[in-house]
């Protein structure tokens, strides 16, 4: 790999992202949600939180799908878009796939990672320091989650990427296994007491445990009567150490993976 | 001095065979056409040369760099025109044109000016997205000249475009095989006979005929002639020919011009000559071009 055609790459993909309808919706979705939160607080149709750890979780609250949301959609054609009459040019370019995709990954996360980090952490922490004057202690290790969950968000869905010929499928089946599927195993895995260490949603939740006064326990059983039944919900919440390692498997496992597969991709006909 | 080398290249697709056991060796400056049927094997060849399959058996060589092993040096020396391809839809002209010359030279900056020359650009501060088909062929090939390539890969760089636009490749293609290797598929036998030096023949995986264009018209001499008289003539008269085996068909296109199908031997297009000088021959010449000969007898 160049340094000079990673450049080049690096900056037509942000261009390519920065241009596309999707940044232009998703950025604007993101900031009317992130505007609800204060408008609600100031019409006074809720109340503010009691603390700063309460808001700076409720802040952080489904964090996880807001990110998945995000990458399936910014990034969900990062490498499919080879796939079809563009690729025609970007592959018989004397540049290694790896570079290509690299700066694809890059790219896309450079992309979602200013958004989530412009949105969540720093306007997240402007508004606790205008409530209560003061953030959370936790506040860069905080940050520092949230950038490695966008990370290994963004290389879940690059791999997904390089499954699919058509751009518009590997973004549909990014946002339907991570919505819909995913949450479906973790309700499952609710009653079974089961850790779900190997999804990275539940990796996700260190970010408002990270937030929380004290860090929340790693296992809570909780028994439940309902109608005369009697069920036990088991809550795991992952470790700060934990949580880092599946995030950086996701992360170093999906890219290698991504790689073996593109490198290896025939285009025998264009989408 | 460019070389493509393909060395019992074959590719299977699951049990179909797309090509078998190819091998050909081109080279120096000039255009070698790509000749066949569908599904013969040329794009499959083409896309062997640039790195978008791998061969199950076989190499293909770029410059003495195999494909499959060294992908980045052999594509260095390349620059293809594979199927429909489109320049970045998010980009302008300029700015794909300037992208096209960066990956390969972050310090090279394109004439653009020439580029406008050659290809008459649509304005440099389009968005490609809003080109039409030919304008996006145009931009394409723009950036392909603008790398500089030493070996051309072009599959049928005139499928689809209007016969203006097809003449504007034909003749930038004449420029370019001037100081370059440019290997051609096309089903336009006109536009190989126009601007290629050298035919190789593929049909059914295998190359079946190669040599210059020359040589191949001269080997396949035209079995057609067309015939024009300067007064009317029945079809009656064309008919008794074709009873006497002189010729196998006839197409009429006036009372005095038609077309003739014959053995293609000299003695017969001779006996032809002297049936019509008396009913006014006016003129007499080859109705398919020599190529054209050989393509139908070769993929029939």
């Amino acid at each position: 790999m160049t340094t000079s055609n990673f450049l080049t790459l690096l900056r037509a993909s942000l261009k390519f992202y920065i241009s596309t309808r999707r940044f232009i919706i998703m950025t604007i979705l993101y900031v009317v949600l992130t505007a609800i939160g204060p408008l609600v607080i100031a019409l006074k149709i809720e109340p503010n939180a009691p603390d700063v750890y309460s808001f700076t979780q409720g802040n952080f609250s489904g964090f996880s799908y807001a990110v998945i949301l995000l990458a399936a959609i910014l990034a969900g054609d990062a490498l499919s878009q080879d796939f079809g009459r563009q690729g025609l040019f970007t592959l018989t370019q004397p540049v290694r796939r790896s570079t290509i995709l690299l700066s694809r990954y890059l790219a896309a996360f450079l992309t979602s990672g200013v958004i989530i980090f412009v949105l969540f952490d720093v306007a997240g922490f402007a508004l606790s320091q205008y409530y209560y004057g003061q953030i959370v202690p936790n506040a860069a290790p905080i940050i520092g989650a949230t950038m490695l969950l966008v990370a290994s968000m963004v290389a879940t869905v690059v791999l997904f990427s390089s499954l699919f010929k058509s751009p518009v499928i590997s973004i549909v089946v990014a946002v339907l296994f991570f919505i819909l599927a995913i949450p479906i195993i973790t309700g499952v895995l609710t009653f079974v007491n089961v850790e779900p260490w190997f999804l990275i949603t539940y990796a996700g939740g260190v970010v408002s445990a990270l937030a929380a006064q004290s860090y929340p326990p790693h296992f809570v059983a909780t028994p439940v009567s309902s109608g005369g039944i009697n069920i036990t919900i088991y809550t795991y919440t992952p470790t700060a150490l934990e949580a880092t390692a599946i995030m950086l498997a996701y992360l170093v496992g999906a890219l290698l993976l991504a790689w073996f597969i593109y490198s290896r991709k025939e285009i025998k006909e264009t989408a | 001095m460019a070389e493509l080398v393909a060395e019992s290249l074959t590719k299977n697709f699951g049990g179909f065979r797309a090509l078998d056991e190819v091998s050909f060796k081109l080279g120096g400056n000039g255009c070698h056409g790509y000749l066949g049927p569908n599904g013969a094997g040329k794009t499959t060849t083409m896309k062997l040369f640039t790195s978008l399959l791998r061969p199950s058996r076989g190499k293909a060589l770029v410059n003495g760099f195999e494909v499959s092993k060294h992908p980045t040096q052999a594509l260095k020396s390349i620059g293809a025109l594979i199927e429909d391809p489109e320049p970045y839809n998010f980009m302008t002209v300029q700015e794909f044109v300037e992208f096209a010359v960066r990956i390969r030279d972050e310090n090279k900056r394109p004439d653009l000016t020439h580029l406008n020359d050659l290809l008459d650009l649509p304005p440099m501060d389009r968005k490609c997205s809003r080109l039409s088909k030919g304008q996006k062929r145009r931009v394409y090939i723009a950036a392909l000249a603008a790398q500089d390539p030493e070996i051309l890969i072009l599959d049928e760089p005139s499928a689809g475009l209007d016969p203006a636009e097809s003449v504007v490749f034909r003749n930038m293609i004449l420029q370019l095989k001037k100081d370059r290797t440019v290997f051609l598929s096309s089903h336009l036998l006109y536009e190989v006979t126009q601007v290629c030096d050298s035919v190789l023949f593929i049909n059914k995986g295998k190359i079946i005929e190669s040599g210059t264009v020359e040589e191949l018209s001269r080997k396949f001499v035209s079995r057609a002639v067309r015939i024009e008289l300067s007064g009317p003539i029945d079809e009656s008269k064309l008919k008794a020919l074709q009873g006497r085996g002189l010729i196998s068909g006839f197409q009429m296109e006036s009372d005095r011009a038609f077309t003739l199908d014959f053995d293609g031997k000299e003695e017969t297009r001779k006996a032809l000559v002297d049936e019509f000088y008396p009913l006014g021959l006016r003129t007499i010449q080859d109705a398919k071009l020599g190529l054209e000969q050989a393509y139908l007898d070769l993929v029939k």
